[in-house]
């Protein structure tokens, strides 16, 4: 018995069974129907497993002491789980030999309650297969705050690293290249531990020292989109590292040039596409040649090339995009839409560039990467500002994987038009409140990034 | 307690200092890690986790001392402390591959290995370990906006126009399974498939657009490791590129004799598009690689393989047989007999001089050679010299040479040898190209000489004679002329059975 096979299918089992006592009544056909499919196959489980252990710690699900991974296929089950465990304040659930339908049905209908009722009910009802520890107190505060705290320090450890990296090689110094090694580390870890938290501070933009924020926000979005479909550690290492680095040839175009607001002519345009193989020389010169930079190598020539061949650098008809290019082309082009720049005063809405990519799947981005990056991103991204129906205007805070049109939000501004610090609603929870349309932080002197640090 | 903790860390300082002296497969590690691991897993299965605290040369367990060394080099807790690891915990369920990872990644020797790096990769299931970050002040200032007022429709009618798009596009990203499935695949293949060639590519395109020392550099780079890793595909397509810049010596490198030696197990790898890859990269070498390459030769087990590799030695050599050359005086026959069969290939003006101090060798293979190298080429001194030859192939060979270019000068020394008794006994190949040189090399008595051997009255031995009746009759076919016909038709009519039978044979696979 494969104990990931067993705890991903049961994972997988338990989503539906949570999802259909939300639409139904327990006694419902479906209910039942899904409730019987679980049990039946952790019958088959017990005879090779005294109990079935499912344990939270960090945003990770382990199962039997198997540390589930999120892999696309099985993303939406425990991204679900993983919630459930965090919402209610769930340490630990163990089903036990001899677990009944109507107790998982049972079980599952508990979970749909708020974590009070679900924490004060839990410990009333006693059942016999089911073994449910919460978290105490202080534990959980802990947790959350370090993972804000944490996040932020490594975004701005990332930031001085990636600028000192790239001062350096403009100015012809000499590189770091263990500190930029470590921040990957980092942005792997914060990635893992609570995706939303650090991709919401790619909502910091820096109008002057663009490239370094432009760079690191590619970095995080390539990790976050990569550790969505799956990606392993080592491959997120990789795929960080050519993020970061995807726009270092920028460093042999005069800064002028970049920073120009008037619109480029074609030779200066021409000048500017270089910056792909430029990377090429610059990442040569900074790591040699392992293995990491060999792909960051790849990813800086190929991060202007379409998925229906356009592009540049010019190709040959048989040359392929990698994946990593691929998924570094998609947030690129997003984090660039999104920030102003010279020739950009006014940046794209965060929903309008989502909305550019998903139209141009096919075309210029690959269309399951497309799609997944919207997965992630929801249709509102974090740092989003929405218009609600009650007049008020509000930030968005989070996503939920669930329901992404329904993000969590934040008020910022009140009915009276005033900057307030407001509540935060969970728009999944809260069906009643209705998003206008998204809208311009300018226009009420925001800055969505303030809201997360 | 005490003690269990106390022997699990004795185990791991024995099984460090094993790994570092001896390595991960050698016995003497395995003696001191198979016990450590048990230790470890018994506490573990008992107590769920052993969580030691790190110290610049200490490690403390249970607020207690349990390993203490303060010479940085031998010190596992220094190793740790100085990358920034303040805690290592092993959980329940800890594996033995595990553990010997995890030994593995901190007993490396380098000075830049950073064990935090080394350990994060290594990505363990059941090994936790905390590592400080340098405290950064979050001195960020968010910069303030200004309130501005704009247009929304207005900026949106003009992101349409320019972004062509659907704002109202329905969004549904759910994946369904094919695309589950291709994504999978996708990410399968990507791991699967090398970088090297991609880089190469995106380097090689490179320099299309400028000459770059560092993308050269890069190049030489990845030739050197494709080179060491015996990947010829790419070595040779590195190297095609890096021969548009002749100033660029990148091959240099290879053309010693450690190096081209190091070549050898390519020699017999079983598959042929290996061998190819690797013969094709060898076409990059100079002369002065020869040398390392021809005694590389005898190592070659296929045919067809042996004469690749002499045909790439010799479009080395390019028309400049010198290099060659040396090695037909070397002391060893097989590399001899390589050294004539790639001059033998190339055919450079004096030859024959070349092959000189080898004219008697007593290997015949390298007799042969020599035969074969001047099969067309007409070295017709030089094949005269074999027609005595101890070898009937070779002496077969260097008639064929002398009747194919002509060589009257050995009409006289032919003559003699019909003439010898021991003639008849020779095998009827070899005779017959005896005769057969005698017509390709004729003088005006030919006709009469064979007229001679063809009638000639024989008492005893006729039997034993009657080939050379039919060697005369074939002799005399061949000459065809007036002279030579009218002997063949007179002896057509001869009593004789013999010379009868001889004449009407060659007379009648004429008129056929």
């Amino acid at each position: 018995m494969n104990v990931y096979i067993a705890g991903k299918t049961v994972v997988g089992l338990l989503y539906p069974l949570c999802r259909a006592v939300q639409v139904y009544d327990i006694n419902n056909n479906v209910v039942i129907n899904t409730g019987q499919k679980l049990i039946e196959y952790t019958q088959d489980l017990f005879s090779a497993m005294a109990s079935l252990d499912f344990v939270r710690y960090r945003d990770y699900i382990f199962f039997n002491k198997q540390r589930l991974k999120y892999e696309i296929d099985s993303y939406a089950n425990l991204q679900f789980m993983n919630s459930l465990f965090k919402n209610l304040g769930i340490k630990s659930v163990s089903f036990s030999r001899g677990l009944t339908q109507a107790e998982i049905i049972q079980f599952a209908n508990m979970l749909k309650e708020d974590r009070a009722s679900f924490q004060k009910n839990i410990a009333d009802r006693k059942y016999e297969h089911i073994t449910v520890e919460c978290l105490k107190q202080g534990e959980e505060q802990d947790e959350m705050f370090e993972d804000g705290q944490v996040a932020k320090r490594t975004y701005f450890k990332a930031l001085k690293v990636t600028k000192n990296l790239m001062q350096n090689l403009w100015s012809g110094r000499p590189v770091d290249v263990k500190s930029s090694r470590r921040v990957i580390f980092s942005l792997v870890d914060s990635i893992s531990r609570d995706e939303y938290g650090i991709l919401a501070l790619t909502t910091i933009k820096n109008f002057d020292e663009y490239t370094f924020n432009h760079s690191l926000n590619v970095g995080i979005l390539s990790l976050a989109l990569g550790q969505r479909i799956g990606l392993d550690r080592k491959n997120l290492a990789r795929l960080g590292t050519a993020g970061l680095m995807h726009d270092i040839g920028k460093v042999e175009i005069s800064r002028d040039l970049i920073n120009k607001i008037q619109k480029l002519d074609d030779d200066e345009w021409e000048t500017l596409k270089l910056h792909s193989n430029y990377g090429v020389r610059e990442i040569l010169k900074t790591r040699g040649l392992d293995e990491i930079s060999m792909i960051a190598i790849t990813v800086a020539y190929q991060h202007h090339w379409n998925y229906d061949g356009t592009g540049y650098p010019i190709r040959e008809s048989d040359e392929e995009p990698t994946l990593f290019s691929k998924i570094v082309r998609i947030c690129d082009s997003y984090d660039a839409m999104t920030t102003a720049r010279g020739y950009q005063p006014v940046p794209y809405l965060p929903h309008f560039a989502l909305r550019v990519i998903w139209s141009n799947q096919n075309r210029l981005f690959d269309p399951i990467l497309a799609k997944v990056f919207t997965q992630l991103l929801g249709i509102y991204p974090v740092g989003s500002c929405l218009e609600l129906d009650t007049g008020e205007v509000a930030v968005v805070m989070r996503q939920n994987p669930s329901t992404i049109d329904r993000p969590s939000v934040k008020i910022i501004i009140d009915r009276s038009k005033e900057k307030i610090d407001g509540r935060t609603i969970d728009l999944a929870a809260e069906k009643g409140v209705k998003i206008i349309r998204p809208t311009y932080p300018q226009l009420y002197g925001i800055n969505p990034a303030s809201y997360f640090l | 307690m005490k003690d269990e903790v106390d022997q699990i860390i004795l185990g791991l300082t024995k099984s460090f200092k094993a790994m570092q002296m001896y390595g991960m497969s050698h016995s003497s590690f395995l003696n001191f890690f198979e016990p450590f691991y048990q230790k470890l897993s018994t506490f573990l299965r008992e107590h769920n986790e052993l969580h030691l605290k790190i110290e610049k040369f200490k490690m403390i367990y249970a607020e207690r001392d349990v390993y203490k060394e303060e010479e940085m080099d031998m010190s596992i807790a220094f190793r740790l402390f100085k990358d920034g690891i303040r805690s290592i915990g092993f959980q329940s369920g800890l594996t033995s591959d595990e553990l010997l990872l995890f030994i593995d990644v901190i007993s490396q020797p380098s000075k830049d290995w950073d064990v935090a790096l080394g350990l994060w990769e290594c990505n363990f299931t059941h090994v936790t370990f905390y590592v400080i970050e340098t405290e950064e002040v979050l001195d960020y200032k968010v910069p303030d906006v200004p309130v501005e007022q704009i247009d929304y429709d207005e900026k949106l009618r003009q992101l349409l126009l320019k972004e062509k798009i659907d704002i109202d596009a329905i969004i549904i990203p759910d994946l369904n399974d094919r695309e589950v499935e291709n994504l999978k695949k996708c990410i399968s293949d990507e791991e699967k498939s090398a970088i090297l060639p991609i880089v190469i590519r995106t380097l090689s395109d490179y320099l299309r657009i400028e000459r770059s020392e560092e993308i050269i550099d890069g190049l030489i780079e990845i030739l050197e490791t494709s080179v060491n890793m015996k990947d010829f595909y790419n070595a040779r397509r590195i190297s095609y590129k890096l021969k548009d810049y002749p100033d660029v010596d990148f091959i240099g490198r290879f053309e010693n004799e450690v190096a081209i030696e190091g070549f050898r197990e390519m020699l017999n790898v079983p598959e042929d598009e290996r061998f190819n890859e690797f013969l094709a990269f060898l076409g990059f070498f100079r002369k002065k690689s020869i040398p390392y390459i021809i005694r590389l030769i005898p190592f070659v087990e296929r045919t067809d393989r042996l004469n690749a590799l002499r045909h790439r030695v010799a479009h080395i050599a390019d028309n400049d047989a010198g290099p060659v050359a040396a090695f037909v005086t070397h002391e060893n026959a097989d590399i001899q007999l390589n050294a004539v069969q790639i001059i033998g290939i190339m055919k450079p003006a004096g030859m024959d001089k070349l092959f000189q101090p080898l004219l008697h060798h007593s290997d015949e293979r390298i007799r042969m050679a020599i035969v074969d190298a001047i099969s067309d080429v007409k070295h017709v001194e030089l094949a005269a010299k074999y027609i005595s030859d101890p070898s009937v192939e070779v002496r077969i060979k260097s008639l064929r040479i002398l009747g194919k270019f002509k060589y009257p000068g050995i009409y006289t020394a032919l003559l003699e040898r019909i003439k010898r008794r021991d003639f008849l006994d020779l095998d009827f190949t070899e005779q017959r190209e005896v005769f057969n040189n005698l017509t390709a090399n004729r003088d005006s008595g030919v006709v009469q000489l064979m007229r001679n051997l063809l009638y000639k009255r024989k008492w005893f031995g006729h039997k034993k004679y009657r080939v050379m009746r039919r060697l005369a009759a074939l002799a005399l076919s061949q000459i065809d002329t007036d002279e030579s016909r009218e002997v063949l038709k007179l002896g057509a009519q001869m009593r004789n059975r013999d010379i009868k039978l001889a004449c009407e044979t060659v007379l009648k696979e004429r008129s056929t």
